[in-house]
C-alpha cells in the first residue's frame, strides 16, 4: 500500500479520486495513504519497504511521453465520472469558449449530479460551449466502444483523466494525458500540441 | 506436473493456457466485443480469453470486474478458469458471480512452469493446476 509524503499543497476531494481510480487502474491497488491529508497516515510508523522519489521533472517527463496520431481529436473528461465541483470548474475554464469544430468534446457524470448541474446552470452552459454530457457511466465503459470509434474516424483521445488514459487504449485510441486547463484549450482551439 | 493453489473456487476444468507476464483487468484489456486482448503492448495482445486458462500474476482494476465477467460470459467469451498469483475480492466475487473457476496462488510459480498452449486442469476440490500436456 503506498504513502504519499511530502504532498505540500492540501489535495481536494476530486483530485485524491483521480489519483485514487488512477492507481487502480494500473493495478490492484484500491488504498493509499497521504501523509497530513487521510486520518490513518500519522498511525502507520514502521519503515516503507521501498521509497520512490517523484519530482516535477518525472510528471513533465510523463506528459511529455505521449504521441498524437494522424486523425480526429476527441477530449473527454470522465473515469471517475465528474463531481458537481469538477463541471462547475470545467464551465469556468470554457467561459464564452466553445468546442472547435474539428473535435468532440464529452464529459460524463451521475445522474444525481446532472441534476445539480441543470439546477445551477452548470450544464446548459457547458452544453452552449459544445461539451456533450453523458449521464450515469464512464467513458470507457460505453458499450461498443471500438465501433464508436472506427465509425466517427475517432484517433486521438485527449483526458486529464490517468485513469481513462491507460484503460481505454484497448479501444485502440491514442491517449494523451494533460491537465485540465490544457484539455480545455485544445477543445477549443482544436489544436494538438 | 502439478502446482499447487493456495486458494480455489469453482468446478475442476480443462483447456488450453494462456500465461501472461502483466496482470489482468476485465475490462481495461480486452475488446468487449470479441473476447481479443486489444491493449496495445499488452503480453496477450491479440489472444483470445475465450475458454482459455489464463495463468496471471495479479489483477488490475476495481469494481467493474464484479459483473464483468458475466458479461463476457452472455457474450460466449468468458475463461474456463482465472488462476492468480494474486487477486482481489472483486476479481472473485465478479468470478464467482458468473459461475467461472477461479484460484490465488500458486507453489512453485506458475508462470515458470506453463506454457500458453498447454492443456492443463485446475481442480479447486484438491487445489492443484496439473499440466497434462506439453505444447
Amino acid at each position: 500500500m503506498p504513502v504519499f509524503t511530502g504532498v505540500v499543497r492540501a489535495p481536494q476531494s476530486d483530485a485524491l479520486k483521480h489519483l485514487g481510480a488512477s492507481l487502480a487502474s494500473y493495478g490492484s491497488m484500491a488504498m493509499y495513504h497521504m501523509e497530513g491529508v487521510t486520518p490513518e497516515a500519522q498511525a502507520l510508523g514502521g519503515r516503507p519497504k521501498k521509497r520512490m522519489r517523484i519530482t516535477q521533472r518525472d510528471l513533465e517527463r510523463v506528459y511529455k511521453g505521449y504521441q498524437y496520431g494522424d486523425g480526429a481529436t476527441i477530449v473527454v473528461f470522465s473515469g471517475p465520472q465528474l463531481s458537481l465541483w469538477e463541471l462547475k470548474n470545467l464551465a469556468g475554464l470554457f467561459g464564452e469558449r466553445k468546442v472547435h469544430s474539428s473535435i468532440r468534446c464529452f464529459a460524463s457524470t451521475s445522474r444525481q449530479v446532472l441534476e445539480q448541474a441543470r439546477a445551477l446552470g452548470v450544464a446548459q452552459a457547458l452544453e452552449r460551449a459544445g461539451v456533450g454530457l453523458l449521464e450515469g457511466m464512464c467513458f470507457y465503459i460505453l458499450e461498443r466502444l471500438t465501433g464508436i470509434r472506427e465509425e466517427n474516424r475517432w484517433i486521438n483521445l485527449v483526458s486529464n483523466s490517468a485513469k481513462i488514459v491507460n484503460t481505454i487504449t484497448a479501444h485502440r485510441f491514442r491517449t494523451v494525458l494533460r491537465r485540465t486547463a490544457a484539455c480545455v484549450e485544445i477543445a477549443c482551439s482544436g489544436r494538438t500540441e | 506436473m502439478k502446482i499447487r493453489v493456495k486458494r480455489a473456487f469453482g468446478a475442476a476444468v480443462e483447456g488450453r493456457a494462456l500465461v501472461s507476464s502483466e496482470g489482468f483487468s476485465p475490462r481495461y484489456d480486452l475488446d468487449r466485443t470479441s473476447g481479443i486482448f486489444t491493449k496495445p503492448g499488452h503480453a496477450l495482445e491479440g489472444r483470445t480469453l475465450k475458454d482459455a486458462i489464463l495463468i496471471t500474476p495479479s489483477a488490475k482494476g476495481g469494481v467493474a470486474a464484479g459483473w464483468a465477467f458475466l458479461d463476457l460470459k452472455a457474450k460466449g467469451f468468458a475463461p474456463r478458469a482465472l488462476v492468480f498469483g494474486r487477486t482481489n475480492p472483486v476479481m472473485v466475487q465478479g468470478a464467482v458471480f458468473a459461475d467461472i473457476t477461479i484460484t490465488e496462488g500458486w507453489r512453485p510459480d506458475a508462470l515458470a512452469c506453463v506454457r500458453t498452449g498447454d492443456l492443463v486442469r485446475v481442480d479447486p476440490s484438491t487445489r492443484t493446476l496439473q499440466v497434462l500436456k506439453r505444447t
